[in-house]
């Protein structure tokens, strides 16, 4: 404008361009004369470990500990994963000296850990027009760990136990609860273990035998390649093998197993076999964090590196199984002297309830089931504990299913 | 804010307008409104850095105008006003989201300070205006070295001052 002013030769553009410098000077001396305010700034959670469909209330308070007043324009980081159901993340106005003014508002968060790092916004001259963006920082960490049901009754056979006793039947005789079958009597043989009616019978003296119960390893694998897994709707099949992972996780951790976590296709996520609280803790950590992945270096099944695994131990593998290469590796993994129970997630009846109904849809989908079938039957010719579950029910329901299918099978 | 940005570039548009009407200068009197239209739908969008485009088009429009030398006050109002409106919309971004009540003191202390300052510059030019001063080839030559050293000085004291440290707080605690 100045330039334009001189060029023409006519003052009164020159002097138009006045109230620019002008406005330039007030602002360069406001931001000058305005020294960055000091500010203290806290971030509470009712709850900093959350269950997903959960909520948490967060409080954060900002404190002037400054000279002067000050005017500030803050609002909290709030992850991507995460949305605030009620009430303000956002803070602006005049703080007086030693002043604190506080915010709560509370969140729902997806599965994860959800990091919030800072408070961002602006202090803002108290007189003039200076704005100073600020990034006043404060890492707190909220977990929103995975939703488990409580299981009952899942029947394993471990090659391998401890020496400590626990609530996995050995089918060797000890003490425990369970009678495994009956003997004649020895020498030194507990008289508390006559069995009086069958003594009675064969003339002899009988005694019951009594199934060990031992504590093991339990090691779950989860199947995390991203091909493995769909989204319809808002329901993801990740989400509820995550859950089922962690359901199945916490009934061997309360049989004072020891249990260890695998998450197959991101990287290798390996938490090492533990008994005990803090273990379910460990084991829900891994699951919050735990994503679908399209990693190459994991794209098939049989390189899941059984090393880790102590030999003879009981593997839970929950796994779809999307090739017939894969359908291989739980038969590989018995022939190490595992045992294994794979958790078959059918995501069938899901599918079918968005696809439109027609004669070609009913027939692909009746081969789609026969070659799961197929699959699993000669699985569980090999010798693999196979729980079919329909992921639209309770992983409970499966196993229930599974278990009465399995008598039905030995009558 | 966005109201207080708008109401700056709704009274440049009318003002250059309106001069340019009263002048007969077709090509600002059709420029200004579309100008303002753009910046006024930017600062509804909340663009933000995007209406400078327009500040400087706005700007050169009004001394285009004001070099048919038929009055400046209009075209100062204008200017003055582009300029006010600019900060006003780049002010309302940071203020985005925050609750009316939060926000209505901050505005105030704000549009006080941008009034004051636009009367100050208004006033600026009127003065200027009042001195008359014989150009010759040493006088524009020292004008234009002095412009030039001032806004030098100007472009780079004013770079801290708008921009976003991201720098530590004074004082944080982290509390869980």
């Amino acid at each position: 404008m100045a330039l334009f002013g001189l060029l023409q030769r006519q003052g009164d553009v020159l002097g138009m361009s006045l109230p620019l410098f002008l406005f330039s000077a007030a602002l360069i001396v406001s931001d000058t004369l305005h020294q960055p305010p000091r500010i203290r700034v806290s971030r509470t959670f009712s709850s900093s470990r959350i269950h997903k469909d959960e909520q948490a209330d967060v409080t954060f308070s900002v404190t002037n500990d400054g000279p002067r007043e000050t005017a500030i324009s803050l609002q909290d980081d709030i992850p991507q994963a995460v949305t605030v159901v009620s009430g303000d993340a956002t803070l602006a106005g005049r703080l007086r000296v030693g002043q604190t003014e506080r915010r709560t508002y509370t969140l729902a968060a997806e599965r994860g850990g959800h990091e919030q790092r800072q408070l961002i916004g602006a202090f803002w001259a108290p007189w003039g027009l200076a704005v100073r963006d600020v990034a006043l920082r404060m890492e707190t960490r909220l977990s929103s760990l995975p939703v488990y049901e409580s299981m009952r009754d899942i029947e394993i056979r471990p090659r391998r136990f401890h020496a400590y006793a626990g609530a996995v039947k050995t089918r060797q005789a000890g003490s425990g609860l369970e009678i495994l079958g009956c003997r004649e009597y020895a020498l030194g043989d507990d008289v508390r273990r006559i069995n009086w009616r069958a003594s009675a019978r064969r003339d002899d003296l009988i005694i019951n035998l009594f199934e060990q119960e031992r504590m093991t390893d339990v090691n779950v694998i989860v199947d995390a390649r991203a091909h493995m897994h769909l989204q319809i709707g808002e329901v993801k099949t990740f989400d509820l093998v995550v859950r089922g992972a962690a359901s199945v996780a916490s009934y061997f951790l309360r049989q004072s197993n020891r249990v260890g976590l695998m998450i197959y296709g991101e990287a290798l996520t390996w938490t090492y076999p533990a008994a005990g609280r803090l273990q379910m803790e460990r084991v829900l950590h891994t699951l919050a964090l735990a994503r679908p992945s399209t990693r190459l270096a994991f794209g098939k099944l049989r390189h899941i590196p059984t090393r880790l695994f102590a030999t003879g131990s009981q593997l839970v593998v929950f796994s779809t199984l999307g090739s017939p290469e894969d359908a291989e590796v739980p038969s590989q993994l018995v022939a190490r002297g595992y045992s294994v129970l794979l958790v078959y997630p059918n995501s069938k009846d899901l599918e079918r309830s968005v696809l439109p109904t027609s004669p070609n849809g009913d027939l692909a989908e009746r081969l789609v089931r026969l070659a799961q079938h197929a699959t699993l039957s000669q699985l569980a010719r090999v010798g693999i504990h196979v729980v079919d579950w329909n992921v639209t029910e309770p992983l409970s329901v499966a196993f229930h299913h599974a278990r009465a299918t399995q008598r039905g099978f030995r009558r | 804010m966005t109201l207080l940005a708008t109401l700056f570039v709704l009274t440049a548009g009318l003002t250059l307008f309106s001069h340019a009407a009263v002048i007969g200068a077709i090509g600002p009197g059709v420029l200004a409104p579309l100008v303002v239209s753009g910046s006024w739908i930017l600062i509804g969008l909340r663009a933000g850095p995007r209406t400078t485009a327009f500040l400087v088009g706005f700007v050169a429009i009004t001394a285009v105008t004001a070099s048919s030398g038929s009055g400046f006050l209009l075209p100062a109002i204008a200017l003055i006003s582009a300029l006010h409106g600019w900060d006003a919309s780049l002010a309302a971004i940071r203020l985005r989201g925050f609750s009316r009540s939060d926000r209505l003191p901050i505005i105030v202390r704000y549009a006080a300070s941008s009034v004051t300052l636009a009367v100050l510059g208004l006033g600026l030019v009127g003065i200027a205006s009042s001195i008359r001063v014989r150009f010759s080839f040493g006088i524009a030559v020292g004008l234009a070295l002095g412009f030039f050293a001032l806004s030098t000085a100007v472009g780079l004291l004013s770079r801290p001052a708008r921009r976003s440290p991201m720098a530590p707080p004074t004082s944080s605690e982290e509390t869980e």
